[in-house]
């Protein structure tokens, strides 16, 4: 069955909040990368510069 | 001791200047000393919303700059006794410098009024961040329109980071036939996604329009959003 244009409304919006984490917290996305890179140096022997992290997110699939 | 209590959306036109002089004016009818501030510098239109835009000689900068006393720069509208206001400038300037002194003026006219309402800018550049900046309480102005529910819950974010107070949500240009007909989220839908109370619904009415264009406040026009605004009113 067709979707009505509420329903259409309320799962975009809920993707919309819910999948773009980055966006809403640059700051905690920044400290997140700190400290993984301090994870990171204890098991590689590469500097900062030498790498980068990156969270690359999946695309929600609609059910 | 008044309270202030910043309008705002984060996104532009969905009424927030409309909501202040409308609420401005209802809370004046309940007996209330109010003041309105319009933060919107550079494109300021509380002024025109009031059919006050004559009487500018001043505004909310020259008060903070000393250039001119805090008597000077109120307005007092005549067809409300206890309705003020203070005007925004119409020019482009730094703010953060203003953040301590606009404290203080904050501080002054809660000793002196019963409310002081504050408009807010669209976006959540530093305009956003003085207008938030010596509120007590936050009202945040949506419509059910997807983009102005998705920006209201960037500023909820903000908010929540870095401001604690109390927020609340009126949604303008509701439709409970379009709720019926399941063509629009509903109040209770958008209190859920967005975790914030609705105090408040004022249906779509294009009679706001219309009265603006006059320079009269929707209250004075017997519609369907003035009793929506003004029910408002005593729940705020």
């Amino acid at each position: 069955m067709m979707k009505n244009a509420r329903e259409i409304a309320k799962s975009r919006l809920e993707l919309m909040l819910v999948n773009n984490p980055l966006e809403q917290s640059v700051e905690q996305y920044e400290q997140m990368k700190i400290e993984i890179a301090k994870i990171a140096s204890k098991y590689i022997c590469l500097s900062p510069e030498e790498y980068e992290i990156r969270l690359i997110l999946k695309q929600k699939k609609e059910s | 001791m008044g309270e202030a209590i910043v309008f705002t959306s984060g996104k532009g036109g969905v009424g927030k200047t409309t909501t202040v002089a409308s609420i401005g004016v209802g809370l004046s009818r309940l007996d209330k000393k109010v003041i309105l501030l319009d933060m919107d510098m550079g494109l300021r239109n509380l002024d025109v919303v009031m059919g006050v835009e004559d009487r500018v000689r001043y505004h909310l900068l020259d008060v903070l700059n000393q250039k001119c006393t805090l008597k000077q720069a109120i307005i007092h509208d005549k067809r409300y006794p206890n309705l003020y206001m203070i005007p925004a400038a119409y020019g482009k300037e730094r703010l953060e410098s203003y953040y301590e002194k606009l404290d203080v003026l904050m501080g002054t006219l809660k000793e002196e009024f019963d409310y002081c309402l504050i408009d807010c800018p669209a976006g959540i550049d530093d305009g956003f961040w003085m207008s938030i900046q010596s509120a007590d309480r936050a009202i945040l102005v949506t419509t059910p329109s997807i983009s102005a529910i998705r920006d209201v819950s960037k500023v909820v974010f903000l908010m929540e980071s870095h401001k604690h107070i109390p927020m609340q949500l009126l949604v303008n240009e509701y439709s409970n036939r379009l709720v019926r007909k399941h063509q629009i989220l509903s109040k209770e839908e958008i209190e859920e996604i967005l975790g914030i109370p609705v105090i408040s619904t004022i249906p779509r009415d294009s009679k706001i329009l219309i009265s603006q264009n006059k320079g009269i406040s929707i209250l004075d026009v017997k519609t369907k959003s003035a009793i929506a605004y003004q029910n408002a009113c005593s729940v705020i």
